[in-house]
């Protein structure tokens, strides 16, 4: 129970992830988490290590790569920047939870079934 | 795609460890110090900052572990951890492991080499195209015994049948002598239909292999070899090809080479050359022109069938063509020699030895599964104390928050790295026990040529059992101590005394091992004494002494009155050689390995109920072959030389013989007639036995071979020395009279009598090495498991003895548990050998499956090793010194 959970936050996770890096450009995880937090209008309380593992997974299997850089603040960070795989299941991830949740928006919408 | 990077890299994430190990605390320690940043900015105080930044984290190690999960894979790598920490702890006990890999190694490799046996007998298609389709034909006479088919019959099978897609028919040409370039060896082969290779399917390695024109008698003389015999004689197969080859005189050209893994159609044999059938006039002409005679059956016959025809429908062809064939030879003299003709599946090929041995073999394999079941057991029980004195380790821990079955999967990775290394040592143990198993089966001369190599059936086999035996012996144990050893329980302080309660695994596995022990030693005592039985068994002769030679004098050209010039003349000179006390000449001899029978004999006074009824074995000896085997003369008188064509036909029969036909009247004098001729019994012999050990002494009649001239096959001589010390200077002897004469194997009589045990020694053998084997286990694991209670009651022990207890009470109270466990175990192991032997009853010779004293003995026996074994412990257990005993907690 409490592991399917947690994949249905994976999945999530990491087309938050993916969305993020496409509209903001190679950042560092702490980034991430923060845009993230922003983007929910702070309604998502995202505990940060959940991240990293997702962030290895996304990069073994070729959706991001990384580089270590140099944050704003000059700090040594890691950067993940999206690769052309990662734009491809980006795109196609977020047409498929579009459909989703077009069709639960209609049923959940009142009165529209007869 | 993306699945299979994902995890060819979580492989590589397994290397390279400290680099990335550096990179993620660096990358975690940069995450940590920006949002401290942040949080400073804030207007956070520092402490506040950095705990809130590691709040939000949920802790660095954390993160790092989750990660690490992800990035390498989690069970190869503690699969990994569990076989380090497997390989530390056994190495801790150096002693214990070596014992248990070895025993393992030993069970292992018993049971390896025997399935190898299996395997070749049993399991092993023939090498020949789609073997699933061949059928065997075997010819069933009145009497129910399996006989060969004659050629003519061979021919109309052939070619009247709507069943088979091919009918091959071979007969054997053993013992040959097959002549390349003036070198001359004996060889085996066979003489084979043209269809024969066509049939099996079966490719030439070079050259030709036989066709049908081979069939007709016009066809060039040729034959085909065996590859080892092209590469052993001419260095290759192809260089092989049109050379000449005799056999036995009679100049082949070799036409082709079969292929290597070829050995003709037979489990057991492996001919050299094959001859087409048409050639036996020039091959083999003893017998006389087979092609055209019925009376002489010699080949074995094996179908293709068709697709569509069943083996039930292939019978039935077979019966209406064999009635039709009976009846168009219903003048003949040997009209009847079929009964029936059996169709079987014939996959395997043809098997005398099959038959002979698949159900010794597959005793054994039972046997050496039970010897492994006992080291099974014991390793279990050593494990179980083991287990129990790990009970603190367990504890700590289960406590520290390991999960049972993560700790039952590093107890079971413990036993698979004892019984995998066994597995393979086994293996080892069993390439050299598959060559002394095949010199057992080889006692006594005859070379069979089985194909014991290791293949995939066989390494499949071993490494199963390997796992499966690990995992047998590893499981109960690993239960037992994750169980055992609840951390609530088992932290606090322990008990003075050591045993908790009387019956658990350990006394129920002992009892079992003392139960199989006892089963598998009541079956070594049987097979003891079936040995024993037929070895004590009085064959009718005195074994003892008596040199044989092979001789071939039909080869040679003797006939008539030269052939019985030439008998008196061997018998005479070899006589006379220094340490011979007699000689004799047989047609076939006792024991030889051949025999003959006869009908129909009858005499005045004795009316027939049926044709069985008038039938005998026979023989033709010589003068001095009675005195020679040693066989009784209880009336009568042996031939002598002045028996002779002249003057009137002589015969000596046996009791047996002498009370059916005569039936209490004296046989001497008496004329028995046989094929037109009247023959006048001269003297009566002890039974002897004629072609079997087991047999029931059939009615025999012996031939005079001087008076009715027979060919010379086997010279016997009984000797004053050691038979084999006399057997150059006969040779010589021999050759002095003719050098051209054909002298083949030297043998003895007690070798012959020992060859017609082969299975029997095979079976008492092992088994006998295989009971040895268990009581070594069963003392191991007594003395083993009653030490180690005997240590962990020490301070019980020390407290007794300290209040009182003599030494022969506490070494009483030791014993006493393992007096019930061991009672238990026998009344067990008994009950079982009495339902079970009763499985191997048509193995044995003269001793009833539940004889009494046997199973009695083995249980005494077993008892006695049991109480030796459990006694060292004991008596160490009374001479514990009270103080140093309470010191040890």
């Amino acid at each position: 129970m409490k592991d399917e959970k947690a994949d249905v936050w994976q999945g999530t996770l990491a087309l938050m992830v993916l969305k993020t890096l496409e509209s903001m450009g190679p950042l560092h995880g702490y980034g991430i988490a923060r845009r993230i937090e922003q983007t929910s209008g702070d309604k998502l309380s995202l505990n940060y290590g959940t991240l990293y593992p997702a962030l290895l997974k996304l990069e073994q299997e070729g959706y991001v790569s990384s580089e270590w850089g140099v944050s704003d603040n000059n700090r040594k960070a890691k950067f993940y920047k999206l690769t052309r795989a990662g734009r491809k299941k980006l795109e196609n991830e977020a047409k498929e939870w579009k459909e989703t949740t077009d069709i639960l928006a209609r049923f959940l919408s009142p009165g529209e079934i007869s | 795609m993306r699945r299979l990077r994902g995890g060819l890299l979580r492989l590589a994430g397994l290397f390279g460890k400290t680099r990335r190990e550096r990179e993620l605390s660096d990358e975690l320690e940069g995450h940590l110090q920006m949002h401290i940043d942040d949080n400073l900015r804030d207007g956070m105080p520092p402490r506040e900052a950095r705990r809130a930044a590691l709040l939000k984290l949920g802790g660095v190690e954390q993160v790092k572990e989750q990660v690490r999960d992800r990035r390498g894979l989690p069970l190869l790598e503690t699969t990994w951890q569990d076989l380090r920490y497997a390989l530390r702890v056994l190495r801790k006990t150096p002693v214990f492991t070596a014992v248990a890999i070895l025993s393992l190694a030993l069970g292992i490799g018993a049971n390896t080499a025997i399935f190898s046996l299996v395997n070749a007998l049993l399991l092993r298609s023939l090498p020949v195209s789609q073997p699933g389709q061949l059928v065997l034909l075997t010819p069933i006479d009145k009497g129910n015994f399996e006989g060969n088919f004659a050629y003519p019959d061979y021919q109309r099978l052939r070619d009247r049948n709507q069943v088979f897609s091919g009918l091959i028919a071979s007969g054997s040409l053993n013992r040959a002598d097959v002549t390349v370039d003036a070198l001359t060896e004996q060889l085996d082969g066979e003489m084979v239909s043209g269809n024969y290779f066509s049939v099996l399917g079966i490719h030439a390695a070079a050259g030709r292999l036989l066709s049908d024109d081979d069939d007709r008698l016009t066809a060039p003389a040729v034959a085909v070899i065996s590859h080892r015999f092209s590469v052993q004689r001419f260095g290759a197969p192809s260089v092989a090809l049109g050379k000449t080859v005799e056999v036995n005189g009679a100049p082949l050209a070799i036409a082709g080479v079969a292929p290597q893994e070829f050995y003709g159609e037979s489990t057991g044999k492996a001919p050299d050359f094959w001859v087409p059938i048409s050639l036996q006039m020039r091959v083999e002409p003893n017998p006389g022109d087979l092609l055209n005679i019925r009376y002489i059956t010699w080949l074995d016959l094996i179908g293709r069938l068709r697709p569509g025809p069943t083996i039930a429908q292939a019978q039935a062809n077979v019966a209406v063509l064999q009635s039709q064939i009976q009846a168009e030879f219903k003048t003949g003299p040997e009209s009847d020699y079929i009964h029936h003709i059996a169709v079987a599946p014939g996959s395997k090929g043809s098997a005398e030895l099959r038959q002979k041995f698949s159900r010794p073999v597959l005793a054994l394999l039972v046997i050496v599964a039970v010897v492994l079941l006992i080291a099974c057991t014991n390793l279990a029980n050593l494990l179980l104390a083991r287990a129990a004195s790990r009970q603190r380790e367990i504890a700590t821990r289960l406590a520290i928050g390991a999960s049972r079955s993560r700790l039952v999967r590093q107890l079971l990775t413990e036993s698979l790295l004892l019984s995998i290394p066994g597995g393979m040592l086994g293996l080892a143990v069993a390439l050299w026990g598959t060559g002394v198993l095949l010199t057992l089966v080889n006692t006594g001369g005859r070379v069979v040529a089985l194909n014991l190599q290791p293949d995939a059936r066989i390494l499949l086999f071993t490494t199963a059992v390997s796992i499966l035996t690990g995992l047998l012996f590893g499981t109960i144990p690993a239960l037992q101590a994750v169980r055992s050893g609840d951390p609530a329980t088992r932290l606090g302080v322990r008990s003075v005394a050591g045993r908790e309660k009387h019956w658990g695994w350990r006394e129920a596995l002992m009892a079992a091992q003392v139960a199989l022990s006892v089963l598998l030693l009541a079956t070594g005592g049987l097979f003891l004494r079936t040995l024993r039985n037929l070895q004590s068994l009085d064959p009718g002769f005195r074994a003892d002494n008596v040199l044989l030679i092979g001789l071939d004098s039909r080869r040679d050209g003797y006939e008539g009155a030269r052939l019985s010039q030439l008998a008196a003349k061997l018998i005479e000179r070899s006589a006379a050689i220094p340490g011979v006390r007699s000689a004799g000449l047989s047609f076939f001899g006792s024991l030889s390995g051949a025999g003959g029978s006869g009908c129909c004999f009858s005499t005045d006074g004795f009316t027939p109920r049926n044709r069985q009824d008038q039938q005998a074995a026979l023989d033709y000896v010589s003068p001095g072959y009675f005195q020679t085997l040693g066989i009784p003369l209880l009336a009568g008188r042996e031939f002598s030389f002045r028996d002779t064509a002249n003057s009137p036909q002589v015969a000596i029969i046996n009791e047996t013989m002498a009370r059916h036909f005569f039936n209490g009247r004296s046989a001497v004098g008496h004329r028995l007639t046989w094929v037109k001729k009247e023959y006048e019994v001269v003297g009566v012999v002890k039974d002897a036995k004629y072609r079997e050990l087991r047999e029931k002494t059939p009615r025999m009649i012996y031939f005079s071979l001087i008076q009715d001239p027979h060919d010379l096959n086997r010279l016997e001589l009984r000797t004053a020395v050691p038979p084999l010390a006399v057997a150059q200077t006969v040779r010589q002897a021999l050759r002095e009279i003719d050098p051209r004469l054909h002298i083949g194997d030297t043998s003895t009589l007690s070798k012959r009598l020992d060859a017609k045990l082969s299975r029997e020694y095979l079976l008492a053998d092992l088994s006998g090495f295989f009971s040895g084997l268990t009581l070594l286990l069963v003392s191991i694991g007594i003395y083993g498991t009653l030490a180690y209670s005997v240590a962990r009651r020490t301070s019980e022990i020390g407290i007794r003895m300290a209040l009182g207890a003599r030494p022969s009470a506490v070494r009483a109270m030791i014993l006493r548990d393992i007096l019930l466990v061991i009672a238990a175990g026998l009344a067990a192991g008994i009950a079982a050998a009495l339902v079970s032997t009763r499985l191997i009853a048509s193995l044995l010779f003269g001793v009833n499956p539940t004889d009494p004293a046997t199973i009695v003995s083995a249980a005494l026996l077993l008892s006695m090793v049991a109480l030796a074994a459990g006694y060292i412990p004991a008596r160490r257990a009374s001479r514990v010194d009270p103080l140093t005993a309470l010191r040890v907690e």
